[in-house]
Protein backbone atom coordinates (compact mmCIF):
# COMPACT_ATOMS: atom_id res chain seq x y z
CA UNK A 1 0.00 0.00 0.00
CA UNK A 2 1.16 3.37 -0.92
CA UNK A 3 1.92 5.28 1.86
CA UNK A 4 1.22 9.26 2.35
CA UNK A 5 4.68 10.08 4.55
CA UNK A 6 8.02 8.33 4.87
CA UNK A 7 10.86 9.60 6.68
CA UNK A 8 12.58 11.36 3.40
CA UNK A 9 9.13 13.56 2.78
CA UNK A 10 9.96 15.01 6.88
CA UNK A 11 12.97 15.50 5.88
CA UNK A 12 12.87 17.01 2.59
CA UNK A 13 9.46 19.17 3.66
CA UNK A 14 11.55 20.36 6.57
CA UNK A 15 14.71 21.57 4.82
CA UNK A 16 12.40 23.23 2.22
CA UNK A 17 10.84 25.49 4.60
CA UNK A 18 14.08 26.24 6.30
CA UNK A 19 15.54 27.03 2.97
CA UNK A 20 12.66 29.45 2.33
CA UNK A 21 12.36 30.67 5.43
CA UNK A 22 15.79 31.91 5.36
CA UNK A 23 15.33 33.59 1.52
CA UNK A 24 12.22 35.35 2.92
CA UNK A 25 14.43 36.63 5.62
CA UNK A 26 17.43 37.76 4.33
CA UNK A 27 15.16 39.35 1.32
CA UNK A 28 15.34 43.21 2.00
CA UNK A 29 18.48 43.08 4.64
CA UNK A 30 22.16 43.69 3.56
CA UNK A 31 23.97 42.78 1.45
CA UNK A 32 20.92 42.62 -1.09
CA UNK A 33 19.95 45.95 0.51
CA UNK A 34 22.81 48.81 0.40
CA UNK A 35 20.77 51.59 1.55
CA UNK A 36 20.23 54.75 1.03
CA UNK A 37 16.96 55.74 -1.65
CA UNK A 38 14.98 53.80 -3.36
CA UNK A 39 14.89 52.99 -7.13
CA UNK A 40 11.86 51.66 -9.05
CA UNK A 41 13.01 49.79 -11.90
CA UNK A 42 10.81 49.38 -14.92
CA UNK A 43 11.96 46.30 -17.32
CA UNK A 44 9.88 45.81 -20.16
CA UNK A 45 10.51 42.22 -22.04
CA UNK A 46 13.95 42.49 -20.20
CA UNK A 47 15.16 46.06 -21.19
CA UNK A 48 15.30 48.50 -18.12
CA UNK A 49 13.33 51.43 -19.47
CA UNK A 50 12.90 53.44 -16.45
CA UNK A 51 14.86 54.13 -12.95
CA UNK A 52 12.50 56.47 -10.96
CA UNK A 53 14.16 57.31 -7.31
CA UNK A 54 10.89 56.93 -4.97
CA UNK A 55 11.94 60.04 -3.33
CA UNK A 56 11.26 61.51 -5.99
CA UNK A 57 7.24 61.10 -5.99
CA UNK A 58 6.47 64.04 -3.61
CA UNK A 59 3.01 63.65 -5.08
CA UNK A 60 2.18 60.17 -6.51
CA UNK A 61 1.59 59.32 -10.38
CA UNK A 62 0.88 57.17 -12.51
CA UNK A 63 2.83 55.58 -15.68
CA UNK A 64 0.96 53.99 -18.56
CA UNK A 65 3.05 51.36 -20.13
CA UNK A 66 2.37 51.26 -24.29
CA UNK A 67 2.23 46.92 -24.07
CA UNK A 68 0.14 45.05 -25.17
CA UNK A 69 -1.82 44.18 -22.63
CA UNK A 70 -1.29 48.06 -21.15
CA UNK A 71 -0.24 48.44 -17.43
CA UNK A 72 -0.74 51.02 -15.10
CA UNK A 73 2.26 51.78 -12.75
CA UNK A 74 1.91 53.64 -9.35
CA UNK A 75 4.67 55.72 -8.27
CA UNK A 76 4.71 57.05 -4.91
CA UNK A 77 6.84 58.75 -2.19
CA UNK A 78 7.37 55.11 -0.12
CA UNK A 79 6.01 52.22 -2.42
CA UNK A 80 5.56 51.22 -6.29
CA UNK A 81 2.69 48.66 -8.01
CA UNK A 82 0.78 47.86 -10.47
CA UNK A 83 -2.63 49.93 -10.49
CA UNK A 84 -3.83 47.53 -13.40
CA UNK A 85 -3.45 45.60 -16.23
CA UNK A 86 -5.40 44.65 -19.03
CA UNK A 87 -4.69 41.31 -18.90
CA UNK A 88 -7.43 38.55 -16.78
CA UNK A 89 -5.68 37.02 -14.04
CA UNK A 90 -4.38 40.47 -12.33
CA UNK A 91 -1.54 38.51 -10.79
CA UNK A 92 0.89 41.81 -10.92
CA UNK A 93 -2.08 43.75 -8.96
CA UNK A 94 -3.11 41.46 -6.61
CA UNK A 95 0.94 41.42 -5.83
CA UNK A 96 0.55 44.65 -3.99
CA UNK A 97 2.87 47.43 -3.35
CA UNK A 98 6.34 47.09 -3.58
CA UNK A 99 8.22 48.51 -0.33
CA UNK A 100 11.65 47.08 0.44
CA UNK A 101 14.55 46.95 -1.61
CA UNK A 102 14.41 43.11 -4.05
CA UNK A 103 10.64 43.56 -4.24
CA UNK A 104 9.53 42.70 -7.60
CA UNK A 105 6.10 42.52 -9.30
CA UNK A 106 5.68 41.02 -12.69
CA UNK A 107 2.48 41.01 -15.63
CA UNK A 108 3.51 38.59 -17.80
CA UNK A 109 1.72 38.90 -20.62
CA UNK A 110 2.64 42.22 -21.35
CA UNK A 111 6.30 41.73 -20.15
CA UNK A 112 6.26 44.10 -17.72
CA UNK A 113 8.76 44.07 -14.05
CA UNK A 114 8.70 46.15 -11.42
CA UNK A 115 11.69 45.63 -9.43
CA UNK A 116 12.27 48.15 -6.41
CA UNK A 117 16.31 48.53 -5.80
CA UNK A 118 18.69 50.67 -3.67
CA UNK A 119 20.94 53.27 -4.55
CA UNK A 120 23.69 52.35 -2.12
CA UNK A 121 26.17 55.14 -0.71
CA UNK A 122 27.33 55.58 -4.07
CA UNK A 123 23.74 56.69 -5.85
CA UNK A 124 25.92 56.22 -8.98
CA UNK A 125 25.74 52.48 -9.82
CA UNK A 126 22.17 52.23 -10.60
CA UNK A 127 22.15 55.11 -12.68
CA UNK A 128 25.24 54.06 -14.87
CA UNK A 129 24.69 50.60 -15.74
CA UNK B 1 -8.48 -1.37 -38.77
CA UNK B 2 -10.19 -1.24 -35.41
CA UNK B 3 -8.34 -1.89 -32.88
CA UNK B 4 -10.43 -2.17 -29.61
CA UNK B 5 -7.08 -2.05 -27.60
CA UNK B 6 -5.39 1.08 -28.64
CA UNK B 7 -9.32 2.70 -29.06
CA UNK B 8 -10.12 1.68 -24.84
CA UNK B 9 -6.49 3.18 -24.00
CA UNK B 10 -7.46 6.54 -26.28
CA UNK B 11 -10.84 6.57 -24.71
CA UNK B 12 -9.50 6.60 -21.22
CA UNK B 13 -6.64 9.02 -21.88
CA UNK B 14 -9.54 11.40 -23.23
CA UNK B 15 -11.43 10.68 -19.92
CA UNK B 16 -7.88 11.55 -17.92
CA UNK B 17 -7.81 15.17 -19.76
CA UNK B 18 -10.93 16.11 -19.51
CA UNK B 19 -10.97 15.60 -15.52
CA UNK B 20 -7.41 17.53 -15.45
CA UNK B 21 -8.72 20.40 -17.50
CA UNK B 22 -12.27 20.38 -15.70
CA UNK B 23 -9.42 20.86 -12.09
CA UNK B 24 -7.70 23.11 -13.64
CA UNK B 25 -10.80 25.20 -14.67
CA UNK B 26 -12.34 24.62 -11.18
CA UNK B 27 -9.39 25.90 -9.24
CA UNK B 28 -9.20 29.37 -11.79
CA UNK B 29 -12.43 29.96 -11.21
CA UNK B 30 -11.99 30.15 -6.67
CA UNK B 31 -11.48 33.79 -6.10
CA UNK B 32 -7.70 34.81 -4.95
CA UNK B 33 -7.14 34.05 -1.26
CA UNK B 34 -5.73 36.89 0.83
CA UNK B 35 -2.28 35.80 2.50
CA UNK B 36 -1.54 33.32 -0.37
CA UNK B 37 0.72 34.53 -2.82
CA UNK B 38 -0.86 36.23 -5.69
CA UNK B 39 -1.42 33.32 -8.37
CA UNK B 40 -1.02 31.13 -6.11
CA UNK B 41 -3.29 27.56 -6.90
CA UNK B 42 -3.29 23.90 -4.99
CA UNK B 43 -2.56 22.44 -8.43
CA UNK B 44 -5.85 19.80 -8.49
CA UNK B 45 -5.29 18.58 -11.83
CA UNK B 46 -1.87 17.50 -10.76
CA UNK B 47 -3.80 14.58 -8.99
CA UNK B 48 -4.67 13.62 -12.34
CA UNK B 49 -1.13 13.97 -14.08
CA UNK B 50 0.79 11.99 -10.87
CA UNK B 51 -2.36 9.23 -11.52
CA UNK B 52 -1.36 8.73 -15.54
CA UNK B 53 2.45 8.70 -14.72
CA UNK B 54 1.93 6.59 -11.61
CA UNK B 55 -0.31 4.07 -14.19
CA UNK B 56 0.96 4.74 -17.83
CA UNK B 57 4.18 6.03 -17.34
CA UNK B 58 6.07 9.08 -18.72
CA UNK B 59 4.51 9.08 -22.19
CA UNK B 60 0.97 9.50 -21.24
CA UNK B 61 1.80 12.22 -18.46
CA UNK B 62 4.24 14.52 -20.76
CA UNK B 63 1.04 14.51 -23.38
CA UNK B 64 -1.75 15.38 -20.60
CA UNK B 65 1.20 18.38 -19.75
CA UNK B 66 1.21 19.77 -23.14
CA UNK B 67 -2.26 19.22 -24.25
CA UNK B 68 -3.29 21.01 -20.85
CA UNK B 69 -0.63 24.05 -21.43
CA UNK B 70 -2.71 24.25 -25.08
CA UNK B 71 -5.77 24.36 -23.38
CA UNK B 72 -4.05 27.04 -21.09
CA UNK B 73 -3.13 28.98 -24.36
CA UNK B 74 -6.18 28.77 -25.81
CA UNK B 75 -7.80 30.16 -22.77
CA UNK B 76 -5.37 32.49 -21.05
CA UNK B 77 -3.44 33.55 -23.86
CA UNK B 78 0.15 32.81 -24.91
CA UNK B 79 2.25 33.87 -21.78
CA UNK B 80 -0.12 31.65 -19.96
CA UNK B 81 0.94 28.55 -22.18
CA UNK B 82 4.37 29.25 -22.43
CA UNK B 83 4.55 28.65 -18.44
CA UNK B 84 2.03 26.00 -18.03
CA UNK B 85 4.45 24.22 -20.53
CA UNK B 86 8.02 24.83 -18.87
CA UNK B 87 6.42 23.75 -15.27
CA UNK B 88 4.28 21.11 -16.95
CA UNK B 89 7.03 19.37 -18.42
CA UNK B 90 9.78 19.61 -15.68
CA UNK B 91 7.44 18.56 -13.27
CA UNK B 92 6.68 15.24 -14.88
CA UNK B 93 9.98 14.77 -15.91
CA UNK B 94 10.86 15.16 -11.14
CA UNK B 95 7.63 13.09 -10.65
CA UNK B 96 8.88 10.03 -13.05
CA UNK B 97 12.66 10.23 -11.36
CA UNK B 98 10.62 10.58 -7.57
CA UNK B 99 8.28 7.47 -8.51
CA UNK B 100 11.87 5.90 -8.77
CA UNK B 101 12.77 6.34 -5.33
CA UNK B 102 8.75 5.74 -3.84
CA UNK B 103 9.00 2.71 -5.46
CA UNK B 104 11.82 2.03 -3.01
CA UNK B 105 10.52 3.10 -0.05
CA UNK B 106 12.45 6.72 0.31
CA UNK B 107 9.80 8.77 -0.17
CA UNK B 108 5.73 8.51 0.38
CA UNK B 109 3.22 10.55 -1.74
CA UNK B 110 3.51 13.50 0.26
CA UNK B 111 7.06 14.05 -1.17
CA UNK B 112 6.89 12.54 -4.78
CA UNK B 113 3.79 15.36 -5.01
CA UNK B 114 5.99 18.18 -2.89
CA UNK B 115 8.91 17.67 -4.98
CA UNK B 116 7.17 18.00 -8.13
CA UNK B 117 4.85 20.74 -6.87
CA UNK B 118 8.32 22.56 -6.35
CA UNK B 119 9.76 21.64 -9.83
CA UNK B 120 6.49 22.73 -10.99
CA UNK B 121 7.21 26.08 -9.61
CA UNK B 122 10.59 26.30 -10.91
CA UNK B 123 9.29 25.60 -14.40
CA UNK B 124 7.09 27.70 -14.28
CA UNK B 125 9.61 30.62 -12.97
CA UNK B 126 11.59 29.98 -15.89
CA UNK B 127 9.08 30.30 -17.97
CA UNK B 128 8.46 33.42 -17.04
CA UNK B 129 12.30 34.71 -17.31
CA UNK B 130 12.07 33.72 -20.81
CA UNK B 131 9.09 35.91 -21.18
CA UNK B 132 10.13 38.72 -19.29
CA UNK B 133 13.93 38.42 -19.41
CA UNK B 134 14.29 39.36 -15.44
CA UNK B 135 16.04 37.51 -13.46
CA UNK B 136 14.06 38.84 -9.99
CA UNK B 137 11.08 36.64 -11.41
CA UNK B 138 12.78 33.99 -8.86
CA UNK B 139 12.49 36.42 -5.95
CA UNK B 140 9.07 34.80 -5.69
CA UNK B 141 10.35 31.57 -5.47
CA UNK B 142 11.01 31.19 -1.19
CA UNK B 143 7.20 31.97 -0.94
CA UNK B 144 5.79 29.69 -3.99
CA UNK B 145 7.31 27.15 -2.19
CA UNK B 146 5.92 27.26 0.95
CA UNK B 147 2.17 27.42 -0.33
CA UNK B 148 3.64 24.24 -2.83
CA UNK B 149 4.51 22.28 0.44
CA UNK B 150 0.98 22.34 1.64
CA UNK B 151 -0.38 22.48 -1.78
CA UNK B 152 1.76 19.03 -2.37
CA UNK B 153 0.65 17.57 0.79
CA UNK B 154 -2.83 18.32 0.54
CA UNK B 155 -2.81 16.53 -3.29
CA UNK B 156 -0.89 13.60 -2.28
CA UNK B 157 -3.27 12.95 0.59
CA UNK B 158 -6.27 13.77 -2.00
CA UNK B 159 -4.32 11.29 -4.82
CA UNK B 160 -4.08 8.56 -2.13
CA UNK B 161 -7.58 8.82 -1.14
CA UNK B 162 -9.19 8.61 -4.79
CA UNK B 163 -6.59 6.43 -6.10
CA UNK B 164 -8.68 2.95 -5.25
CA UNK B 165 -11.59 4.36 -7.33
CA UNK B 166 -9.69 5.98 -10.41
CA UNK B 167 -8.08 2.67 -10.78
CA UNK B 168 -11.14 0.51 -11.12
CA UNK B 169 -12.45 2.50 -13.93
CA UNK B 170 -9.01 2.77 -15.37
Amino acid sequence: MDKIFRKCDALIIISLILLSMLALAAAGKPPFNKGGDLYAVIYVNGKEIEAIPLSSAEIGYEINTDTSPSTVIRIEKNCACFLNAECRDKICVNTGNLTKSGDAAACLPAGVVIVLKSAGKSKVDIIAY
Amino acid sequence: MFNNKYSIKTAKFGMLLALSLSLSFLESILPPVPFLPPGAKLGLSNIVTMFAVINGGLPSGLLIAVLKSVFAGFTRGFSAFIISLCGGVLSIFTLRLMLFFKDRKLFGLAGVSVISAVFHNIGQLAGAFVLTGSIYVFGYLPSLILFGIIAGVITGAVLKAVMPALEKIM
